[in-house]
């Protein structure tokens, strides 16, 4: 597992914060309440925790042999980079416009943006994969197991 | 009741139509995803949660518990034959595995690892007969104390484990531990983190983290790194050739025993489990040889002993969590929230009240190694054959089967988007050496800890009396101090190891 530098003291510093936040969210709890050990105590101990060792772990990577230095940033191959992008951007558009273009809507334009343009596969693959995975998902699941698929609200405006 | 009662109930539960087609199905698929390098059991069996809360408990169970012991048996296959582990615990299977196919022996290189996970299986389930009832019986004892000390105990040996750094894995644990508090207080009622969202009211569902952390993150993740599967050396054809004969046979022995017995006790230990089990049989192989110089070029008791460990390990691993509750892996994490949203609470009390469920699925294991091992020796160069499908068109087709798992659910959308953006943010947190493994497994004891540390605190009148006037509940809070320390020790060490080394190389 290699990791960029600046991007871990980045997370720590982001998980340091929040857990700042949840200190101070779990003693508006209260840590204890009407004798017992109130809402709050659990959350408290747990963000202690993420605040101290965020802590720990920034100033360990900042005093770490050769950690000024930058030599340790991963040099990531940009096809690799951009393949994850595109399943990025293809995962939160499939996810988003669940409701509204319904699941095989949204299936086939995940799919298709996947399988076209991050794994740049050709016309006669991907066509019938997407038909073959939509066929193969309607007959296991909503014929065979009844699971519910979103029909989409934009045919239901339209049909 | 007797322990012959309680075997006959496991197979009479176990041998039912329904039971053994759900164990063919768990075994085939766990031999099939560990033949995949890139996707574990972790990922599989959380993707497959969904699919679970349609079945009986002790079906939901034997179908996981087939996948993770299947995925023992089918990650050695890639190991030997290509050199890739297909999962982690087989990775130390390619060091001597591979030499022994290169030198033309990968027949008896596979069948001794398919025999000595069966031996080392079978071998275990007839002392997990034994183990699970005795261990049940002593967690009788434990009371809110000794429950919040073991829990403790379990996720900081957790983190020894951990891949990255252990301060980040800790650190994760916490985060997971915060985040089993999202929702609204069972006691008091109080909205604790929700932010007026009403998707937060009942908290993060396991099975959307579990696919977003484990199953989307670990697509993308392949996605960035693609390399082709190179080409298998040429596997046996017919069976007889997959017979060890008996000079291997003689090696093996003791082997096999040595990494039966270390697998069953590591498994049964929290932070264990089948990697740390076959890398620890290794190494101790290596020390226990009279010729430690083979190892590494095609000796057979490096095989022997890695892979009669990783699958003693993998199936002791079910005693923990069955007869006290707690989890001692990110798999058994998930298994354990399956469980918990059927409403089975594993724990002493399981044996007595659900019997077909505990003793159920520890005959499945018995038959799951049956099939297995009749699965693995002729049917080898058709699971082979799985490497030749792309990952291109593998991993598009999982993201499917992913949004329709978070989708049904609960019906609903958000669940989807919240599996996605949890994905994307396991992808990142491996970047930076954050593991998600002890955030999910965290996340997953939090509520019992949680619980716990109240009601013990309560007992206590506020105080922490409970930890160290109950004799149980103080050894396993030294046991964690201790931990702990020698965590603080290891870590200064290393940090002076590698200050000392880089002034040498400065001067």
């Amino acid at each position: 597992m290699q990791a960029s530098r600046i991007g871990t003291l980045l997370s720590l510093v982001l998980l340091c914060g929040c857990g700042v936040i949840a200190i101070v969210m779990a003693l508006q709890l209260g840590l204890w309440r009407d004798g017992s050990p109130g809402p709050g105590l659990f959350p408290f101990v747990a963000s202690s925790g993420i605040v101290l060792l965020s802590g720990f772990s920034m100033l360990f990577k900042i005093l770490a042999p050769g950690g000024g230095a930058a030599s340790e940033e991963a040099v990531l191959p940009m096809a690799g980079l951009t393949r994850v992008g595109i399943y990025m951007g293809a995962l939160i558009g499939y996810a988003v416009l669940l409701e509204t273009l319904g699941f095989f809507g949204s299936t086939v334009l995940g799919l298709f943006v996947i399988l076209k343009f991050a794994e740049r596969l050709s016309w006669r693959i991907t066509v019938p994969l997407i038909l073959g995975a939509l066929l193969f998902t309607h007959l296991l699941f909503e014929r065979g197991l009844g699971v519910y698929f979103p029909k989409g609200t934009l045919w239901e405006m339209f049909l | 009741m007797g322990i012959l009662d309680y075997l006959a109930i496991g197979f009479s539960t176990a041998l039912s139509l329904n039971n053994l087609l759900i164990c063919f199905v768990g075994v085939f698929v766990g031999t099939a995803i560990g033949v995949l390098p890139g996707l574990g059991p972790t990922a599989t069996v959380s993707l497959l949660l969904p699919l679970s809360f349609s079945m009986s408990p002790t079906a939901a169970i034997i179908l996981m518990a087939g996948i993770y012991y299947g995925s023992q048996y089918g990650g050695s296959l890639t190991a030997i034959l290509v050199r890739i582990p297909g999962e982690s615990s087989s990775m130390v299977t390619c060091i001597d595995g591979y030499e022994m196919a290169r030198q033309g022996r990968a027949g008896a290189a596979l069948g001794m690892s398919a025999f000595g996970s069966f031996i080392a299986g079978i071998a275990v389930t007839a002392a997990l007969f034994f183990v699970g009832p005795a261990l049940a019986q002593f967690a009788l004892r434990f009371g809110p104390a000794e429950y919040a000390a073991l829990v403790l105990l379990g996720l900081l040996l957790v983190t020894q484990i951990s891949q990255g750094s252990r301060l980040n894995a800790l650190l994760m644990a916490c985060v997971g531990l915060l985040m089993s508090t999202v929702g609204v207080d069972q006691i008091f009622g109080d909205h604790r983190y929700t932010f007026g969202l009403l998707g937060l009211f009942n908290g993060f569902d396991v099975a959307i983290m579990a696919m977003g952390l484990f199953g989307i993150a670990e697509l993308l993740s392949n996605a960035e790194g693609r390399e082709n599967a190179p080409e298998p050396i040429a596997q046996p054809k017919r069976l007889v050739e997959m017979l060890p004969n008996r000079e291997d046979w003689r090696l093996s022995a003791g082997p096999l025993m040595r990494g039966t017995s270390l697998g069953f006790l590591l498994g049964l230990l929290p932070g264990g489990g089948a990697t740390i089990a076959s890398f620890a049989a290794y190494v101790m192989e290596r020390r226990l040889s009279r010729h430690p110089e083979k190892f590494g070029k095609g000796a057979i008791e490096g095989v022997a002993g890695p892979e009669s460990a990783n699958n003693a390990a993998a199936q002791s691993a079910f005693i923990p969590l069955l007869s006290l509750g707690i989890p001692a892996n990110a798999v058994m994490g998930v298994i354990l929230a399956s469980l918990l949203i059927q409403g089975v609470q594993p724990g002493p009390a399981l044996m007595t009240k659900n019997p077909g469920l505990f003793f159920g699925v520890i005959v499945s294991m018995l038959v799951g190694n049956i099939m297995l091992v009749i699965l693995n020796v002729p049917l080898i160069s058709i699971f082979v054959q799985l490497l030749r499908v792309p990952i291109s068109i593998l991993s598009p087709l999982i993201i499917v089967f992913c949004v329709i798992g978070a989708y049904s659910l609960n019906n609903n959308a958000a669940d989807v988007v919240m599996m996605v953006s949890l994905g994307i943010a396991g992808y990142l947190m491996r970047k930076v050496d954050l593991d998600p493994a002890p955030l999910v497994l965290a996340f997953v004891l939090g509520q019992i800890f949680e619980t716990s540390l109240r009601q013990a605190l309560l007992v206590g009148r506020g105080t922490l009396a409970p930890f160290y006037d109950r004799p149980i509940a103080a050894f396993l809070i030294c046991c964690s101090a201790a931990v702990i320390v020698i965590q603080i020790a290891s870590a200064y060490l290393s940090y002076r190891r590698k200050r000392n080394a880089s002034v040498a190389v400065t001067s």
